[in-house]
């Protein structure tokens, strides 16, 4: 069996991205979370799990709307603050710690560009689904005809085009219903980025605020929420 | 909503509508399809804030060529 590796660490000891974001560290904050859900329209009780949950933030939606949500997540820190929000439970998308056919449903939020192999993560995903299960999968993602990402190493290495994430979605199983652009909440994270620390200031940041949006990023870049359902 | 960037109020300015001492208030920016809340010296009657020239020539231009791709 390989060693999985949960990828390049993106835990902000210095806060600077959750300063501008809130705990849900990523752009769209929950907003994009709200909009999936309401998409899918789980019934109450339904078994969720929140794949690379960081602090929490979206845990604490899932339990308000009345779902049994466990967040994933590989940082013992991010796990501690998780706790007091959910279940928060050690693991990555290399290896997810729920059983075969688990969940409803699974919400990858501005994590799966940073699991070193995405094959892999995908079809751990599709593990823990039930058949018709839903995974909700929000990113980065690489414009068409851009050239080379920067920041390698960072949450951008990652990123594919819509085109090649819908390819890999349909190869490891799942059946894509819904995809929207929201490159618009990219712009705005980078501007708000900006306004707090000055585009000098951006290259100085730990990650992942400031290997997120090095200057000129979004032009090369957008944001987009995906929903899908395990086929089969 | 946590704001990133305070400006400190100046000391001793105050608003020249309502005459009340400037304080730090919310204030929407809004350019080209982006919008965010962030701190600015402003007048806590009335609204209005202050944007002084090493803001609008510093942050305040990097955001907007940042959101017109330049």
């Amino acid at each position: 069996m390989k060693n999985p590796s949960p990828g390049p660490p993106v835990y902000d000891p210095g806060d600077a991205l959750r300063r501008v974001t809130g705990p849900a560290l990523r752009p769209g904050g929950l907003g994009l979370t709200e909009r999936a859900l309401a998409f899918c329209r789980f019934p109450p009780g339904a078994r969720l799990i929140d794949a690379g949950c960081g602090p929490g933030a979206t845990l604490s939606l899932l339990a308000s709307m009345g779902l049994e949500a466990q967040g994933v997540d590989p940082d013992p820190r991010y796990l501690a603050e998780a706790a007091l929000r959910g279940t928060a439970l050690p693991g990555s998308l290399a290896a997810l710690p729920q059983p075969d056919g688990w969940a409803d449903g699974l919400l990858c939020e501005c994590a799966l560009n940073l699991a070193p192999d995405r094959g892999g993560a995908l079809a751990e995903i599709r593990r823990v689904l039930r058949p018709g299960g839903y995974f909700i999968l929000s990113d980065v993602f690489a414009l068409p005809g851009q050239g080379g990402l920067p920041s390698p190493g960072s949450c951008l290495a990652g990123a594919v085009t819509l085109a090649a994430a819908g390819a890999g979605l349909a190869a490891a199983g799942f059946e894509v219903k819904l995809a929207e652009d929201h490159g618009q909440t990219l712009k705005t994270l980078a501007a708000q980025l900006t306004w707090a620390y000055g585009r000098a200031g951006l290259a100085h940041l730990p990650a992942p605020g400031g290997a997120c949006l090095p200057g000129g990023a979004p032009r090369k870049l957008t944001y987009a929420l995906i929903v899908s359902q395990k086929s089969g | 909503m946590a704001h990133a960037f305070t400006k400190e109020a100046p000391s001793g300015w105050n608003c020249g509508k309502c005459g009340e001492p400037l304080q730090p208030v919310s204030v929407n920016v809004e350019y080209m399809g982006s919008s965010f809340f962030v701190q600015l010296p402003g007048c806590p009657k009335c609204g209005t804030a202050l944007i002084d020239a090493e803001l609008a020539l510093g942050r305040m231009l990097e955001v907007e060529k940042l959101l017109e791709d330049k």
